[in-house]
This record gives structure tokens, C-alpha cells and sequence, in this order.
């Protein structure tokens, strides 16, 4: 960058710093909020006394740390598996003079506007033999035909003579997808895996419909179980008669070691987002 | 080139290799589970009877498989128990998709207000389930369950279902006795004395801390409302009148009246203002830190409410009372006497014997054993007998036992169990509900079915009560409510109450 | 057939690139060629038959009187009868209104500023400040909207809620955020802003990545100022993202954040909050009327389909690439 910044400019930047720290702690505050009260010993706004008896509590039953390897195993694979056939499938869409391109593109882009319904699906699901298995949160979204055609997007806009000199020098179309347009697309790789990782962790109602066995569930489900507390859903109290009330801190403790681990997932794939990466590999 | 080509089969390899790594995880994650469903087959004659069963849980960890109520169960109903527990929101909204889908388990508990939904009434109808009724003889503690709840969950005339059994007048006012006992004052007979509960409740310093810092009654959107209806003479949603026409509460004018003592509750400040918006943890809590006085729900829940007080305050006392005079007599608001009932599928159940299995499974939990340990809890563990009564072990926790009982006890407990020594608040509770049963308003539709109910009953149903809030809060008036009542009528209130009067004539006359 | 209109229309890079001979040689030659690309696709292709176009027999239930126990083919044909209702109901017009006000203040209001706040977050230099700013705002993505709306309930609520003490102390009264009708659209706005603004910016980001620095050099060196250098350098880069995120948004036009809305309807506001997706979730879903919802679905389909061709209609119009 050639640094001749004029008073606008700096104006801009104090600004600009300044509003968007603002946002940050808007943004951040009530999460702080909820990991503070998980601490908290009393349900007082302003906490008073610290306490990880929240913690030790929903540790204290198996279910939940289970629940949390269900969700990270089927996270990663999950990840693996959309990330795998989005860029397979986006890198042949990707290409303008494929024959029957626009008819795949349409057909993908229907699904995005028309549905079967529930209970069609859930038929597929049951015939293809994926009910009460992990895979049951994989496979019935294995892509997703929004990012699907972003994806492909991002692939179109690699310029093109890199790709096809590749060929020229007799490269297989798989070595120009490994080797030339995924590292080409990294900061977009990252973001799709973002999408796709925040996507399959948060699946709640997948798990509920498609699984029976309670060791299968994935965190989102205790967590659903143990903040919204039947509100009354069944319109009988009689399902709370034997449950205690779960206090405001073990609610929050739930919600932050429910989100924590994806959150984190974020600063890792963080670094992929840096500027000019497309510019810098081109060069290379 | 040829670098380039190793490159590419190393990378395929590993592909390969990690997505391979993948499917043996999952096989092996999902394996067991297979072989227990496969197993029921050869496990049909002989044997315990395998019993799967699905049904809400909303405590923080379903107690583990084997653990030792399970084992007590399974080893009283000779059983084999598979067990899948669901949040009750998540259960909610499995329920249609499982019935249309037949994937059953050996028993489906329908929630109360699912009884006339029409997933579950097409499904009725279509064949789905068993018609019980004609077995039932043979089950000595079903066939003790009082007849009118079987009569309030039949569909068409006949009987499919085993209720959960619940009492059937158990809306209740819970109050802090303790603030009555500071202001000196007795507890309520009529809507008048109770107007002046609230009063003092929310004015007189009822907690002596010298703040104005208390209000009369936590409401919440949802049964309170029609809870007052019957004091002020109003029908319980539907009265038949003598010439088989039915009416409904919101076309009379007691049912107004019942409505203008809400909305002077309001204007006084004597409730909380954001009823509409606040859920059972929100009004529950305004209840359990002191801020309200009364809180209206079930008669099972001041126990909890008082232990769930005593954490910050350890002298908050409560006590609770069901019926407010109005010049009308005792009447109290009254329900079907179950929270759901269980139907039994044919697809999972292929035979009569099956079915007998599955109905003794749920006469044998209604037996006294199984009576016993639903009440009481586990023998040796969380309760003695002495001198053939039941005595409670203090400080013992028995939510493992709750965790079946609640869902799975047909029958009352306490019906069947030994007797026992009971809470003071417990035993006010028998004894309210049993008092209770002279003075019921029932709705006379709970086994009735209208066609249009069923297609508009949801819209109609949210239209009332809108009106009915906005009535409250005072952004309706006495005009706008009979506007949005003859708009009820018109869009199919007076078509349903045609239907039900045929409906009523019908099942007279097979009788 | 229409890819030689298109490259006759927009003869780009990539139309330069590709070996013109190849459109002249005969399908089979061309597609024989094309066989890793399609055996690439396969996976892909399969996943969409298998879980989606098959169940989409389903949508027939919007025609028949769907009782699962029959099955589809022996359950009675309706017709149009569940449309029919479906449009003659009272609540229609209003559902209507709902929808489209909420699904436009979505556009308007929340699109753009995912927008502003990526191309903000873009002029920051310091890459420390950058990132920490960034995982700040992607953060409340990250709850359900369970937990949101309860977050709202607890600062926006009339007993006890920050915002109201506030107000109240300043000497403005209280304001019933939650069941004033007038605040209904404003709330909803405003949590969809606070939970996917930021998060909406992974995209743009993504994009912006990937813009040449060799454009700033060049822009800069020109003399362009920095707000220039926005208008003609980064824009632009990120002009197609942005075309073919708001045509596909436009598909799920009808399609609001269900549960949001949902969970702040409530008697007071009904008249401005209740959307197709809630209302048929009461009295379709949850009492397992599965024709009418079937019915109301193929409606907002049908509504999707016919937005989503008309944008891209419009979108290739301009000369951009469209979806497909």
C-alpha cells in the first residue's frame, strides 16, 4: 500500500475503528453475559459469586459429554463429506462449455425452491437404511444446493488460462481441481467449511426426526432439552413433576460449552481469509 | 507428468482411505442397535416381551439403560423395556410424522391435546391402532380406572386408549400462606375475598420488608383464563342445553363478566403485565423469588413450588385452594382426568397376543408392586415400611423412578400403593381433588368430533383467545369482544356446535 | 443451444479461453470428452435424486386428501380444494402482507448491511484488530434462536429489562417492545441484524480475498482516493457474489426465519407478525394436516420460482452470469 492518506482518509479510519468496535462489543456483550451468569451462584444481574458448579453438574451426566463427541465426530465428517462433493460437483458446473450444464444447474437450483415435504423424506431416509444412524445427519443434506452454486461461482471466477494451460501441458482434470483451482480457492474452502461445519452442528431437527437412540443424539438436542424445560409444551405440568427446575446458570453453562467448540473453529480457519491469497499462488 | 499422476493416486488413496475410515465408525456406532431390533423376532414366544417405547423426557439425563428401576420394571412386567426418551417439544413434533410414517413402537402416547388432532383422529379411524375396549375385562387394575375417563378419550363410541390417569379438577390457586398470615387475613371462599387477597397482596407490604416490591398473581397466557369462567357461572368451554343445542362460554355473558374481573386485575396493577410474552420458567420463578402472590397450576406442582422458594427465602409457606364462589355455587373447572393416553399400533403389535402383552405390561405397573414403586419409589431405598405403611427415607432423590413413572403409570399410584405418610401439601391435594368431584363443569365435547373443529379448530381457537387479550390488556373493548365472537361464530363457530349436537345425538342413540 | 447465445452475447475471458473448436464438434465427441467432469458430478447428482426429487412426489399430497395410513395413490383426490381454502381464508390477505413487508425489510435493510459491514471491515489495515472484530461479530450466529429471543425477552422485557429501566429512569416511560404491535417488525429486524450480520460477511470476505492487490496498487497510484478505490476496484470484485446471493435469497423469499417469528408472535402483535411459515406450522404441521401444508408449501414454491427466474432474467440482462 503507498501510504498518502488524507485528513478524509484518517477521518474515515478513526471512524471506521471506532463503529466497528462498537458493533464487536454489541455483538459480544450478551455472550458474555451468558458465560458470566453460567458462573454465577446467584441469578442477580451483576453476579456475585463465582461458582463452576454449573459445569460439574451437566458433567456430571454421561449423556452430554456424549452428546458433544456425537456432534463434533459427525461435524468433521459431515464437513468432509459436503465439502468433497460440493467441489467435485461446483467444479464441473464450473465449466461454462459443459454440455448439459444449464440443465444440472436448474435441476440443483429446484431443489433449492421446491420440497418433497417431511414425511416423503423421511421415507427416503427410512428405504435407504439410514434411520437411527449417524449417517442420517450426513447423507439426507450431503450438499447444500445454496453454497453449491456460490461455490461454483467462486470456481468460475479463477481465470480461466490458468486452468487451461494446465491442460495444454496435459494435466488430468482432477490435477487441475487439486492442484490449481482448490488452493486458488482457499479463503472460499474456509468459508464453505464454515458454513457447512456451523450448518451440521447446529442440526437439531434431523436428530429428533431421524434417530431413536438417545446415545446418538448430538449435543443440540440436550441442549434443546435442557433450556426449553417443556415450557409447558405437553400442556401438563405432570412431565415436571419429578424435574427440578434447572437454574439460569446451569441453562447458560449448557449454551456455552454447546457453542463454544464451533466458535473456536472459526480463529483456525481465520487465517485463510488473509488478503491476496488468489494473487500470490497465481504468481507462484 | 508422472509426478504429478503419483501425486494424484496418493491423494486418491488417502481419500479413499479416510472416507472407508468414516463408514467402519459409523457401522460400528449403529451395529448393537440393529441386532437388538432384529433379536425381537426370535424373542416373540418365549421369553420377556420385547417392549420398545417412545415417550417425552424433560429432565436433564434419562437414566441409563440397566439402571435399576429399569431392571425392577422389566423384571415385574416380564419384559424386555427399549426405551427412547425425547424432549416434549421435540416429541410433539415427532409424533405426526412418525404415525404417518409407521414407524411405531409398541405404544403411542398421544398428549392430551393431540386427543383431536386430525393426524391422530385419520389415523384412529384409518385402522391404525387396536380397539381395546373389548380386552379390557381382562385387565384388573385397567378396567379399575374410572369409566368416564375412558368414556372422555373414545373415539366414534369406542375405546382405544389407556389413560394416563391425572385428577379431574386439579386447576388450582397457589398462594403464600405466609404473606396471608403477615396481613392477617383468611384464605379466600369468593372472587370478592379474593379481590382483596390480591389487593393487599400487591399493597400492604405482604413481605414486611418495607418495599413496594410484591404484586397479587402471576398470570400467563394459556388454561388460567377459562379457569374463572365456572365461577362466574360460565360453561367450561361448551354447555348442552336442554333442547341438545350447544353453546359455547365466549356467547354468554357470565363468561364477559369472568372477563372484566381479568381486566380489573390488570387496570389495578394487581398482575403482571407481560403475561402474554412469559413462559413456565418466567412465571414459575415470579412465584418462587417472592414478587407474586398467587400463581394458578396444577395441584402436584406446590410442592415444588414451595421447595423451589424455600431456596432464598426458607420461610416462604405455601398452601393452595381450587374454588371461588360468585352467587353461583361451587363449580370448578374440570378436564378429561388424563395427560395423554397410550394407543397401541397393529403394525408393531401384529397379533391379539401381542396386544395382551403390551396391555399387560401397563396392568402389571398398575398393580400394587408396581403401584408401590411409582409412589414410593424403590423399597430399602426411598422408602421403609413400618408397620404396612410407607414411610419415606428424607433426602433420597427419586427422579430415576419418576423418570418412568410419570410417562408409563396408567392408574393412579396411590390408587393401588400401600398407604403411607404423606406431605401436609400432598395430603391437602387428595383431598382437594377428591372434594373437587362434586362440583365439576366438564366440557361435554372432549369425545365428540366435528369436521370443522378439526379443519379450523387451531384459527378459531387463536382467534378467541387473542380477543380474550387483548380484552385484558384493554385494547378491545366490550364491542370489539362480541365483534370477535360473532366473527367466531360466523366462520364456523356455529357450524361446530351444529356438528356437535349431531355428534351428541349419534352416540345417544347407538347407546 | 443457449450457451452459443450466451457466448455470443458476452464474449469474456472465460468464452476466450475455451477452445472455440470444441462447440463444433459433434455432442457425443464433446460430452465423451467431458467424462471426468461428470463422473465428478455423479456423487453430487445421485444425492439430489435420491433425497430430493424423490420424495417430491409428495408435492401430489397438495392435491389429494393425504391420509398416510392409505398411502398417496389411495388417498381421494381434491383438486385444488386445499388452495382454494388456502386463498379464501380470512387470514390470507394479511398473512400476505406479513410476509412480503418482513421478507422485504430482510432485503432492504439486513442484506446491505452485511454489505457495508464486510466492505467496513475490509478498509481495516491491522489485521489483529480485523480478526478480533470479526470473531466478535460472528459470535451471536452462533446461538439458536432459542436463546436469542430469550436474550431479547430478558433486555427488552416491561419487568425487569435493562432497555425499559433505562427509559424509565430518563424519565420516557416503558415501551412494550414485545407486545406492541408498531415494535414487532422493528425487533425482528434488529435480532436478524444482531445474529447474521456478521456472519453474513464470511461470504463477501471470502470474495474480497481474492480481489488482486495489483488493482489497488495501480488505483492508488492513479491518485484514486480510498472511496473511490471502493467504487471501482472492490465493488466490483465482489459485484457477482453479491448478484447471486440476492437472487438465491430471493428464493427463499417467503421463507423467514420461522422460528424467530414464531417465538415473538403473540396475541398483541399477531396482526403484523403472523407469516405463511408460522401460520401453517399451527394449523397445518403441528395437527398433521399434511395436504393443506403441502398446498400452502407449493404455493411459496411456486411464488420462489417465479422471483428466482425473473432475477436471473434480469441479472443476465445486465450482463452478469446468473445461476444458470
Amino acid at each position: 500500500m503507498i501510504e498518502s492518506r488524507s485528513l478524509g482518509s484518517k477521518i474515515f479510519d478513526i471512524f471506521n475503528h471506532t463503529f466497528l468496535l462498537l458493533v464487536g462489543l454489541i455483538a459480544l456483550l450478551p455472550f458474555v453475559y451468558i458465560v458470566v451468569t453460567s458462573f454465577s451462584a446467584t441469578s442477580d444481574l451483576i453476579p456475585t459469586k463465582f461458582t463452576t458448579e454449573a459445569y460439574q453438574y451437566i458433567f456430571s451426566a454421561d449423556t452430554f459429554t456424549k452428546s458433544l463427541l456425537v456432534s463434533v465426530f459427525v461435524t468433521l465428517v459431515g464437513t468432509f463429506v459436503q465439502l468433497a462433493l460440493s467441489c467435485l460437483m461446483a467444479y464441473s458446473l464450473s465449466h461454462t462449455h459443459l454440455p448439459g450444464r444449464s440443465f444440472f444447474l436448474m435441476m440443483v437450483l429446484i431443489t433449492m425452491l421446491f420440497s418433497g415435504g417431511m414425511i416423503p423424506t423421511y421415507f427416503v431416509v427410512q428405504q435407504t437404511g439410514l434411520l437411527n444412524s449417524l449417517w442420517a445427519l450426513i447423507i439426507p443434506n450431503a450438499i447444500s444446493a445454496f453454497y453449491l452454486i456460490i461455490l461454483k461461482n467462486f470456481f468460475q471466477s479463477i481465470p480461466g488460462e490458468l486452468k487451461e494451460s494446465a491442460k495444454i501441458d496435459g494435466a488430468h482434470e482432477l490435477t487441475v481441481l487439486f492442484r490449481i483451482v482448490l488452493p486458488l480457492s482457499l479463503p472460499a474452502l474456509a468459508a464453505f467449511g464454515l458454513f457447512y461445519a456451523v450448518g451440521i452442528w447446529n442440526q437439531y431437527f434431523n436428530a429428533i426426526l431421524y434417530i431413536s437412540d438417545p446415545a446418538l443424539y448430538p449435543v443440540q438436542v440436550i441442549l434443546r432439552q435442557l433450556i426449553i424445560l417443556s415450557s409447558g409444551a405437553i400442556g401438563d405440568s405432570s412431565s415436571i413433576e419429578t424435574i427440578p427446575y434447572h437454574g439460569q446458570s446451569i441453562q447458560m453453562a449448557v449454551i456455552v460449552v454447546a457453542t463454544l467448540p464451533i466458535i473456536i473453529l472459526y480463529p483456525f480457519l481465520q487465517k485463510h481469509f488473509a488478503k491476496g491469497v488468489l494473487l500470490g499462488s497465481v504468481k507462484g | 507428468m508422472s509426478v504429478l499422476k503419483g501425486l494424484k493416486k496418493k491423494k486418491r488413496l488417502g481419500l479413499l482411505s479416510t472416507a472407508l475410515l468414516g463408514l467402519t465408525l459409523f457401522t460400528a456406532g449403529c451395529s448393537d442397535d440393529k441386532a437388538s431390533t432384529e433379536s425381537k423376532e426370535g424373542a416373540k414366544d418365549k421369553g420377556p416381551f420385547e417392549m420398545s417405547l417412545m415417550f417425552n423426557f424433560d429432565g436433564v439425563e434419562f437414566p441409563k439403560e440397566g439402571n435399576e428401576v429399569e431392571k425392577i420394571i422389566e423384571e415385574m412386567t416380564n419384559t424386555k423395556l427399549t426405551v427412547n426418551p425425547l424432549p416434549g417439544t421435540a416429541f410433539e413434533e415427532k409424533l405426526p410424522v412418525m404415525i404417518a410414517s409407521g414407524e411405531f413402537p409398541d405404544a403411542v402416547p398421544i398428549p392430551r391435546r393431540h386427543q383431536q388432532y386430525p393426524y391422530v383422529l385419520n389415523a384412529v379411524q384409518g385402522g391404525v391402532f387396536w380397539e381395546i375396549g373389548p380386552y379390557l375385562d381382562e385387565f384388573k387394575n385397567l378396567s379399575k380406572i374410572n369409566s368416564q375417563i375412558y368414556e372422555n378419550i373414545k373415539y366414534d363410541g369406542k375405546t382405544y386408549g389407556v389413560p394416563r390417569v391425572r385428577p379431574m379438577a386439579r386447576r388450582v390457586f397457589i398462594y403464600r400462606q405466609d404473606w396471608l398470615q403477615n396481613l392477617g387475613m383468611e384464605e379466600p371462599k369468593t372472587i370478592e375475598e379474593f379481590h382483596k387477597m390480591l389487593r393487599a397482596f400487591t399493597f400492604d407490604d405482604p413481605d414486611k420488608n418495607g418495599k413496594d416490591d410484591t404484586y397479587g398473581i402471576v398470570m400467563n397466557q394459556g388454561q388460567p383464563f377459562t379457569y374463572y369462567a365456572p365461577f362466574f357461572g360460565a360453561p367450561n368451554k361448551w354447555e348442552v342445553k336442554k333442547d341438545g343445542k350447544f353453546v359455547r362460554d365466549v356467547t354468554t355473558d357470565e363468561f364477559l363478566e369472568s372477563l372484566k374481573f381479568q381486566k380489573q386485575l390488570n387496570e389495578e396493577g394487581l398482575m403482571n403485565k407481560d403475561f402474554t410474552v412469559i413462559d413456565r420458567p418466567e412465571w414459575t420463578a415470579a412465584v418462587e423469588t417472592g414478587q407474586a402472590g398467587v400463581m394458578i397450576d396444577t395441584s402436584n406442582s406446590t410442592q415444588n413450588i414451595e421447595l423451589g422458594a424455600q431456596k432464598s427465602n426458607p420461610n416462604a409457606k405455601f398452601s393452595m385452594f381450587s374454588i371461588l364462589e360468585n352467587g353461583n355455587g361451587k363449580r370448578i373447572f374440570a378436564e378429561g382426568g388424563h395427560n395423554g393416553f397410550f394407543l397401541f399400533p397393529k403394525a408393531s403389535l401384529e397379533t391379539e397376543d401381542e396386544l395382551k402383552k403390551a396391555l399387560k405390561f401397563f396392568d402389571d405397573l398398575a398393580s400394587e408392586e408396581g403401584s408401590n414403586l411409582f409412589a414410593w419409589g424403590i423399597e430399602g431405598v426411598h422408602y421403609n415400611v413400618v408397620d404396612g405403611k410407607a414411610e419415606r427415607i428424607p433426602d433420597t432423590n427419586a427422579d430415576d423412578v419418576g423418570a418412568y413413572g410419570a410417562p408409563l403409570a396408567t392408574l393412579t399410584p396411590l390408587d393401588n400403593a400401600m398407604e403411607g405418610t404423606l406431605t401436609p401439601l400432598a395430603e391437602l391435594e387428595l383431598k382437594l381433588t377428591k372434594e373437587n368431584e362434586q362440583y365439576m363443569v366438564s366440557d361435554p365435547t372432549l369425545a365428540l368430533v366435528s369436521d370443522t373443529y378439526l379443519e379450523m379448530g387451531e384459527q378459531l381457537e387463536v382467534l378467541l383467545d387473542d380477543a380474550h387479550v387483548k380484552f385484558i390488556m384493554g385494547e378491545l373493548d366490550e364491542k370489539g369482544w362480541k365483534a370477535a365472537v360473532e366473527e367466531w361464530k360466523k366462520r364456523g363457530g356455529d357450524k361446530i356446535a351444529k356438528e356437535y349436537e349431531e355428534a351428541q345425538k349419534k352416540s345417544k342413540a347407538k347407546k | 443451444m443457449s450457451q452459443v447465445i450466451t457466448k455470443d452475447a458476452l464474449p469474456t475471458e472465460s468464452a476466450v479461453s475455451t477452445p472455440i473448436v470444441a462447440a463444433k464438434k459433434p455432442l457425443a465427441i464433446r460430452i465423451w470428452k467431458e467424462r471426468w467432469l461428470y463422473l465428478f458430478m455423479l456423487p453430487g447428482l445421485l444425492y439430489f435424486i435420491i433425497y430430493k426429487y424423490v420424495p417430491m412426489w409428495g408435492m401430489l399430497m397438495a392435491f389429494k386428501n393425504y391420509q398416510p395410513h392409505l398411502g398417496l395413490w389411495a388417498s381421494e383426490w381434491v383438486g385444488f380444494r386445499h388452495f382454494e381454502r388456502f386463498f379464501t381464508e380470512p387470514e390470507f390477505g394479511m398473512l400476505l402482507k406479513n410476509t412480503v413487508i418482513i421478507a422485504v425489510l430482510d432485503l432492504v435493510i439486513f442484506f446491505p448491511v452485511t454489505i457495508i459491514l464486510a466492505l467496513m471491515l475490509n478498509e481495516i489495515r491491522k489485521s489483529v484488530f480485523k480478526r478480533t472484530i470479526q470473531t466478535f461479530v460472528y459470535v451471536p450466529h452462533f446461538l439458536s434462536w432459542v436463546v436469542v429471543v430469550g436474550i431479547f425477552y430478558i433486555i427488552f422485557g416491561t419487568e425487569g429489562g435493562i432497555i425499559n429501566a433505562i427509559l424509565e429512569k430518563l424519565g420516557f416511560g416503558t415501551i412494550d417492545f414485545l407486545t406492541d404491535s408498531e415494535w414487532f417488525r422493528p425487533m425482528i429486524v434488529l435480532q436478524m441484524v444482531w445474529k447474521d450480520a456478521g456472519w453474513g460477511t464470511v461470504i463477501f470476505l471470502a470474495a474480497l480475498a481474492g480481489v488482486d492487490s495489483n488493482l489497488y496498487e495501480a488505483a492508488s497510484m492513479d491518485g484514486a482516493s480510498r472511496w473511490r478505490q471502493l467504487w471501482h476496484v472492490t465493488l466490483p470484485s465482489i459485484r457477482s457474489v453479491i448478484v447471486i446471493l440476492l437472487i438465491l435469497r430471493l428464493g427463499n423469499f417467503l421463507d423467514l426465519g420461522f422460528e424467530q417469528i414464531f417465538l415473538m408472535v403473540n396475541a398483541l402483535n399477531r396482526e403484523v407478525g403472523e407469516v405463511f411459515d408460522t401460520y401453517v406450522y399451527r394449523v397445518g404441521m403441528q395437527q398433521g394436516q399434511f395436504s393443506y401444508s403441502a398446498a400452502v408449501g407449493l404455493f411459496k414454491s411456486a411464488v420462489a420460482f417465479v422471483l428466482v427466474l425473473g432475477a436471473n432474467w434480469l441479472a443476465k440482462k445486465f450482463g452478469e452470469e446468473g445461476v444458470y
